[in-house]
Parts: structure tokens; C-alpha cells; sequence
């Protein structure tokens, strides 16, 4: 459906430069990327609402790159979601179809949108007065209202309260699986990317970095950067001892001795990196290393600990969660087991 | 005494001081209108007419100047281009030169050779009522611009990016989402432009004269009943061009404030 084949854009002293990537019909792309990585300026330059300096972008196969933004056939949703104050519901749903009559499902199309996400109670209501979740499906109906084959979500779910995220994730899901729109979503969210994206890309320092199946992309980030930027906290200099296939050994100071997946082509000088909620208490099956340490810190709420655990011989930190509320003594011995097939090595810096 | 305090006092002192000084000035004018004289000036040929052409040319400029200067103010507001701080240093023209140097720039083009050509096709604007419409929209066209250009720059660009992304192409997108978004203000700018046009005596009297029925508004009447030395007649003609003026500005408050509340 969509194809971006080595785009750069530029806006003022900021530049993304070579962005490949693709997303298919009835596909979530998530792209993530922190805070002024240039996702906003990677949408608009995808939707033709910015120029390009360079690269392709490619609907159905048809190259689009010099076309106006409304013969794109590409609907950007921003951060805000930009319902048009002036209009009622049932207005602001109808603005595309106005314009693009060719391509939207008319009237046909529409009653099942609105009867789908249950708008009908909404449709005389001013934009003003609604709640989040509810301008939050608008703006979704309203982009495929009017026939868009692609919806460029920017952060659409960042000011919505927690419980009712889930909620609006879960109609995201329902609205791809039902109506086979390709979308590509930009967020900061590690969860959002990960439980809606298909496919997950990191845009880092203008590049993304890396690209792939969501969780390719989560059990094995390329680099540290990424990794950091996954939710990764602990990661830990260490030396390949043996590799065969895929997998070896490593030695890491403070943990020991971690059987873990290696990709190829690392020296032996790496890091070993896992996730802290991902260890457990007790031994669990299969392949995975026993570690000890004492308790520095611990902040037990919410339903779940976290621990700072020091490692015997190194100066760094390990920081483990557990998935209920404990109680520790500082200095006090602790136990825990990192399961082999929840590691990962990345090169070292 | 807290500084602060001593300073709200000093500022609200100064408002006062010029609210009295108009009040005063008013005051002062209808000290001069008797109620023979306003009836009398009010119903002359004279006044009728000076109100009917005062009010025809305001309203002819001031649509004018409102029409050249919505895109001007579009493109102001949503693009940088080369030379458009150039563009935006020029619209001050009218408002650093004196109306009748204005007035008598127009003269002195009319006389040059794209002047005369002009002049050739049958536009004589040298004591015609088209005189006043055109040293009044050049007096106004500029404030127009940054009028229009205040209320665009208030109207995020993403709704017409979004616009143009559901399927509208830049015109649709302009008159289905940034005139409707912008109306009141809009409404409220070109108020403001009439009034201002309604008020402008330097360049219109430069240009046009102030032939009785044909070029004669009401600023200048009042200036030739001044030259008369007639108080109370010129007395009366500010009075109603008081009145226009308050009425339009109260207008414009009132829409400003709706827009401000929507």
C-alpha cells in the first residue's frame, strides 16, 4: 500500500534523511521515536503537506511524491486530532466525503462507520462539548469517511487518561480488522507501539534505525540506543565466550556466566541486556542464570516493586520488577533468575 | 506602599485621564449644538449629501481593501517567502506617510506616464468620487492586511492541513474552513477598515477636492464649515460622525468579544 523509499526532509537545521519503510493494507506500522525525533515532519512529508527534498513515496505502487495532499489519498490525523470547530459531529464526518466522492463509500459507507463505533447519540452534538475518547473516534470515522486508503495517526491517544487508551486501542483494532485501512501510528509509547504495531520502526537522530515484526524488534533492539529507548534498563558490558547458531555464552561481571541469543558479526567486547519485569524470583524453566545481589533501593505501589539491586564487582545498578508489592531490608540478599530467551547482546558502544 | 499597587494606581490614573480628556472634548462639542442648528444642518442638501457619498465610498474601499487584502494576509500568515518581510515592512506605507502626502503621491502618479495611460481608459479619479474610494483604500489597505492577518495567525494550521488531507484541495480547504473559522474577525476587521475609511480627510481631499455633492464627505465639510467659521454647523457634522463611529466600533467589540468567547 504505502511505500517510502529513501526520503529526506528538512525543516530549518533538522534533516530525516534515507527513510525506507512500508506499510500495508489492514496493517498498524508503529513508528516510535522520542520527543523531537521528527515524527510529526515524517507524517506531513508523507501525507504531501511538506515538501520533499529527496526519495520516493509511493501509493498502490503509484509514485505520489510531487502530488497535492488531497489526490494522495492519505488522511493525517494530528496530535490533537483538528476537529473542525465550526461544524457539528455529523459535519465534521461528512467534510471529506464533500470532496472526495469517488473514492468514499458514501452514505452506505458512512452509516456503517457511525453505526460501528456507536456515534449516532453524537451526531447533532458540537465538537466542544465532547469527551476525548469520543472526539477520538470522530476524527478516526472522519478519515474513512472520507475514502482515505491510509490514516496517519500523530500521538492520538498521548492525552487520553490510561483506562480509557486501552479502550481507544482496542477500537483502533477493530476499526483496521473491519474496514482494512493501512495505518501508520507515531507515538513515544513503548506499550502503544508494541501491542498495535504489526510492524515497529525507531526513528533515531533522523534515521530509523531499526524496522521489523513488533516483537523481532522488542527481544532483539539493534543497538543501545534503541534498546534505552524500548524500555530497557539494564544493560551491561560483557564478552561473547562461545556462539553456535545464534545463541552462546557470555560472560557479563556481576551477573556470571548468561546463556543468551547472539546475532552475528559482534566482536567479542558486547553488551548483555534484559528486561527488569521479565526476571523472576524463582528458577523457571528451560535455559537462564541465577544471579545475586543485595537490595539498594526498593519503591513497592501500584501493584508491582521495583528493586535496585547491586551486583558483586561492578559500580552499575541492576533494576528488577516484580508483579506484586514486597518488602526489603537494605543490604538484604537477593536471588533472581534472568531467563536465557528473554536476553539479548547488542555491540558494544 | 507596594510597589505594585502604586504602579495599578498610576496606570488606571492615566486611563481615566484620557477617558475624561475625550469626555471633555465631546463635552466641549455639545456645548456648540443647539437644537435649531441640528435640525438644520442635519436635513441640509448639504449634510445628505457629504452622509451619502461618506458612507458610498467608505463602504466601496473599505470592501475593496478587505478583498485585496484577504489573500495578501493569507499568504502573510502562512508563508515565508523571499521578500516577505519586505512585503510586510511595505504595508506600513500608508500608516508612516501623512495622509496628504499620500494624496498628493496619487496626484503625482496620475500625472506620470502609467498615469496618464491609465487615465486614457476613462479612469479619472482627479475630483471623482472614485478619487475618494481610491485615496481611501490606500489609506486602509495596509491596516486591512494586518487586521486580517491577526485573526488568520489565531487559526491553527493543522485544521487545513487536516482539511487537505480528508480531500480538499487549497481554495476548498480556504473557503471551507479558514473563512468560516474566521468570520467574526473577519466581520470585525472590516468594520474597523470602514471606519477608518469613513474618517480619512488628508488624502481624499488631496485627490478628490471638495466639490459640494460630488466629492464633499463629511470630514471635509466639517473642515469647510471650520473655514467658515460656522462652530455649530461643524459642530453637528461631528456629532453624526461621532455617532457612525461609536456605533461601528461597538460593533466591532461585540463581535470580537463573541469570537473570543466561541
Amino acid at each position: 500500500m504505502l511505500e517510502v523509499r529513501k526520503l529526506d526532509l528538512t525543516a530549518g537545521d533538522f534533516r530525516l534523511k534515507g527513510l525506507d519503510f512500508r506499510v500495508e493494507r489492514g496493517e498498524c506500522h508503529a513508528l516510535i521515536g522520542p520527543t523531537g525525533a521528527g515524527k510529526t515532519l515524517l507524517l506531513e512529508g508523507v501525507a504531501g503537506l511538506l515538501p520533499t527534498q529527496g526519495g520516493q513515496v509511493l501509493m498502490d505502487g503509484e509514485d505520489v511524491t510531487g502530488w497535492a495532499p488531497e489526490r494522495r489519498g492519505i488522511a493525517y490525523v494530528p496530535q490533537d486530532l483538528a476537529l473542525f470547530p465550526h461544524l457539528n459531529v455529523e459535519e465534521n464526518l461528512r467534510f471529506g466525503m464533500r470532496y472526495s466522492k469517488r473514492n468514499s463509500g458514501g452514505e452506505e459507507g458512512l452509516h456503517d462507520l457511525i453505526a460501528f463505533l456507536g456515534l449516532e447519540p453524537l451526531l447533532k452534538r458540537r465538537i466542544e462539548g465532547l469527551s476525548g475518547g469520543e472526539q477520538q473516534r470522530i476524527a478516526l470515522v472522519r478519515a474513512l469517511a472520507a475514502g482515505r486508503r491510509l490514516l496517519l495517526l500523530d500521538e492520538p491517544f498521548s492525552a487520553i487518561h490510561a483506562g480509557l487508551r486501552r479502550d481507544l486501542w482496542r477500537v483502533l483494532r477493530e476499526l483496521i480488522a473491519r474496514f482494512s485501512p493501512g495505518v501508520l501510528l507515531v507515538t513515544h509509547d513503548v506499550e502503544e507501539a508494541f501491542l498495535l504495531g504489526d510492524r515497529v520502526s525507531v526513528l533515531l537522530d533522523g534515521y530509523i534505525r531499526q524496522e521489523g515484526v513488533g516483537e523481532e524488534v522488542y527481544r532483539n533492539p539493534c543497538d543501545p540506543e534503541v534498546a534505552r529507548l524500548l524500555g530497557v534498563r539494564n544493560l551491561f558490558a560483557a564478552e561473547i565466550q562461545s556462539c553456535e547458531e545464534g545463541v552462546g555464552w557470555v560472560l557479563c561481571p556481576g551477573l556470571g556466566r548468561i546463556h543468551s541469543r547472539i546475532p552475528e558479526g559482534l566482536s567479542s567486547r558486547c553488551l548483555l541486556g534484559f528486561r527488569g519485569h521479565e526476571v523472576l524470583l524463582e528458577k523457571g524453566e528451560g535455559l537462564g542464570t541465577e544471579v545475586r545481589g543485595k537490595v539498594r533501593e526498593w519503591f513497592p505501589g501500584g501493584g508491582k516493586t521495583l528493586v535496585l539491586v547491586s551486583l558483586p564487582g561492578i559500580p552499575d545498578l541492576c533494576e528488577i520488577e516484580f508483579r506484586d508489592t514486597r518488602s526489603f531490608c537494605p543490604g538484604e540478599d537477593i536471588r533472581f533468575w534472568i531467563p536465557a530467551d528473554k536476553t539479548f547482546v547488542l555491540p558494544a558502544p | 506602599m507596594d510597589l505594585s499597587l502604586k504602579f495599578r494606581r498610576i496606570a488606571l490614573l492615566a486611563a481615566f485621564g484620557i477617558v475624561l480628556l475625550y469626555g471633555l472634548l465631546v463635552f466641549a462639542l455639545l456645548g456648540f449644538v443647539g437644537e435649531a442648528d441640528l435640525w438644520e444642518t442635519l436635513w441640509s442638501p448639504n449634510t445628505l449629501s457629504a452622509i451619502r457619498i461618506s458612507l458610498l465610498a467608505a463602504t466601496s474601499s473599505a470592501i475593496l481593501a478587505m478583498i485585496i487584502a484577504l489573500p495578501v494576509a493569507w499568504a502573510l500568515s502562512r508563508f515565508r517567502f523571499p521578500g516577505s518581510s519586505w512585503v510586510d515592512m511595505l504595508l506600513e506605507f500608508p500608516m508612516i506617510v501623512s495622509p496628504a502626502a499620500l494624496g498628493a503621491m496619487i496626484l503625482m502618479f496620475f500625472r506620470s506616464t502609467p498615469g496618464e495611460w491609465i487615465h486614457s481608459l476613462g479612469v479619472d479619479v482627479v475630483f471623482a468620487f472614485s478619487g475618494i474610494v481610491l485615496a481611501q483604500f490606500l489609506t486602509t489597505v495596509g491596516i486591512a492586511v494586518r487586521l486580517i492577518k491577526a485573526v488568520l495567525d489565531e487559526i491553527p494550521v493543522r485544521y487545513e492541513k487536516v482539511a487537505r488531507s480528508l480531500g480538499a484541495n487549497s481554495f476548498q480547504t480556504f473557503r471551507g474552513v479558514v473563512l468560516p473559522l474566521s468570520a467574526r474577525g473577519l466581520l470585525a476587521s472590516g468594520i474597523l477598515v470602514w471606519a477608518k475609511a469613513l474618517g480619512e480627510f488628508g488624502a481624499t481631499i488631496t485627490v478628490a477636492g471638495s466639490l459640494p455633492g460630488k466629492t464633499e464627505t463629511l470630514p471635509i465639510a466639517i473642515f469647510l464649515e471650520l473655514g467658515k467659521a460656522n462652530l455649530e454647523g461643524a459642530s453637528v457634522l461631528i456629532l453624526i460622525l461621532l455617532l457612525f463611529g461609536v456605533c461601528v466600533l461597538a460593533l466591532a467589540r461585540l463581535l470580537l468579544r463573541r469570537r473570543q468567547l466561541a
